[in-house]
């Protein structure tokens, strides 16, 4: 069935129906890695939104059981160019077609994604819809769409579960977890409390953690006020580790103002140098914000740049211990070079409680 | 039996860390020194001041320390007894480094070297491996690694500088 995917400037995309056949809604993201269609569609980073995959061919190796970032994705449309619609890869249960299906997620394919990835890099981020006829009424439709706001509240946990383990205490806010993320801590034997993004510094206190792990997640990090002002409340009391979106709002914590990217990066291939060594590292990246070299960072430490822009993609505070990354250390999709976050974080916990022990 | 503990990578994990550990720990570097315990403490306090000046673009004072004469085991045989820091050190920031941290005798004499020279206004120890049997009340601030061993054991830290490779083994007799 005809379909088109229609921008907000009033840009028609034709392509055909896959998925579920409802239309659709939202912000448009692009994603550019050849590889991780699974773990982006289920990524909460992008919730809300319409994920197109600039690669050409996707859906291949099918949905795995493995590859899960959450146990359900909260996109609002998939756009790919072409589909395989069937699957022979060992590891797969069930078709890209049949899982987006079964989450009622509209497809569309066989878009032409370089185009519109040249579109959106020329004209920045845009709203878009999934639409039957192009006509006028679909294009004043799209205009007049209000994104929501309030899209960590949409996919943060609303109770607090743990995911027991013997080893470090460790808290994770919820801003939209990435599976993989509590994966990475399990194998360094941490007994994880996955809290709501909006708990309380006192509820925390009563966990009593040897860390706090701030996650990725997706919207704009000025809407989360409350997370805020728990990190005030709680820094310089455990080590804190943030990730993507968990790096703006630690940076908005200190009073540093982050900035919202006229395209957004949704990639696997961002190389970032550490700063004292002079390392690179390959790393995977989501991020709709970034901080600039030349802006007042106050008391935090650039310790990150990426090779190839004025940001900065890593920081440190330069008296507290808080570590915070603009991209995703965990992978999934994406190179491991940066998993060695996670030692760092469980060897800066030990350096905590040792100093802790010191101290009586 | 040798058993390597920490190959180059986590070496220079650790250093890095530690730096980061004393930047974050000290307010302010300006009066910081950093003195190395000769001969691979040397090379640490090199290596963490070399950190230090990449992150922050200003070159800290760092110099090495010969402690042989104020060693508690052999006979003292320079009669001056003159401690050989090179730098003003008086109401400084010192961070004294060296590779393994064992029975503390060792950064007893440092530190008796350090006061030799002069008043400092606080002496902070940051080591590489710490494998505990102390026998002095003194303790690390900053430590890389710490690894529990038995008397039997020896921890041998290798550097580039002197040894052609970065690693910490631990050697089982």
């Amino acid at each position: 069935m005809k379909r088109y995917l229609i921008l907000e400037d009033g840009t028609v995309f034709p392509g055909d129906a896959f998925g579920a056949t409802i239309n659709t809604t939202g912000g448009l993201a692009l994603y550019t890695g050849a590889t991780g269609y699974q773990e982006a569609i289920t990524n909460y980073s992008y919730t809300g939104q319409i994920l197109a995959f600039t690669y050409p061919q996707q859906g291949s190796t099918g949905i795995n059981r493995d590859d899960y970032e959450n146990i359900t994705s909260a996109l609002k449309g998939v756009v790919i160019g072409e589909d395989y619609n069937f699957t022979s890869h060992w590891h797969a249960q069930m078709t890209l077609d049949a899982f987006l299906k079964a989450q009622r997620i509209p497809g569309l394919m066989n878009v032409d994604v370089r185009r519109l990835h040249r579109h959106i890099a020329q004209y920045g981020n845009m709203k878009a819809s999934f639409m039957d006829t192009h006509d006028e009424h679909a294009h004043d439709q799209i205009k007049a769409l209000v994104v929501p706001n309030n899209q960590v509240s949409q996919v943060s946990t609303k109770q607090p579960y743990p995911s027991p383990n013997v080893g470090k205490n460790v808290v994770v806010l919820d801003l939209g977890l990435k599976n993989t993320v509590l994966r990475e801590l399990s194998k360094r034997r941490c007994n994880i409390t996955v809290l709501p993004f909006d708990a309380s510094s006192a509820l925390i206190e009563t966990l009593a953690p040897d860390g706090v792990l701030i996650s990725d997640g997706p919207g704009k990090p000025e809407a989360l006020t409350k997370t805020i002002q728990t990190i005030k409340e709680i820094q310089g009391h455990y080590p804190i580790f943030a990730i993507g979106l968990g790096f703006a709002v630690v940076a908005l914590a200190n009073d540093v103002s982050v900035k919202a990217r006229t395209v957004t990066q949704h990639r696997i291939n961002l190389a970032v140098q550490e700063k004292i060594t002079g390392d690179t590292d390959f790393v995977a990246q989501n991020s709709a914000f970034y901080l600039e070299q030349q802006d007042d960072l106050k008391d935090l430490l650039p310790t990150y740049l990426p090779v190839s822009a004025a940001e900065v993609v890593g920081f440190r505070h330069r008296f507290l211990p808080i570590y915070a990354v603009n991209f995703d250390p965990e992978a999934a999709a994406g190179p491991k070079d940066a998993l060695h976050f996670f030692d760092d974080f469980i060897e800066s916990m030990d350096a905590a409680i040792d100093r802790h022990r010191r101290e009586y | 039996m040798t058993k390597v503990i920490m190959d180059a990578t986590a070496m220079q994990r650790a250093l890095t860390r530690i730096t980061y550990e004393i930047i974050e720990q000290n307010r302010g570097l300006e009066n910081l020194v950093i003195i190395g315990i000769e001969t691979r403490g040397a090379y640490l306090a090199k290596r963490i001041a070399q950190q230090i000046e990449q992150l922050e673009g200003s070159k800290l004072p760092v110099t090495n320390l010969d402690i042989t004469n104020y060693r508690d085991d052999r006979p003292n045989t320079d009669s001056t007894n003159s401690a050989r820091i090179k730098i003003p050190i008086t109401g400084k920031n010192i961070v004294l480094v060296d590779d393994v941290l064992y029975t503390g005798r060792t950064i007893r004499a440092a530190l008796d070297a350090i006061m030799d020279s002069g008043r400092p206004q606080k002496i902070s120890l940051a080591v590489l491996i710490d494998r505990g049997h102390r026998e002095l009340p003194i303790r690390p601030d900053f430590v890389g690694k710490n690894i529990p061993t038995s008397h039997e054991e020896s921890i041998k830290v290798m550097v580039n500088e002197v040894d052609q490779q970065d690693q910490v083994r631990l050697n089982q007799v």
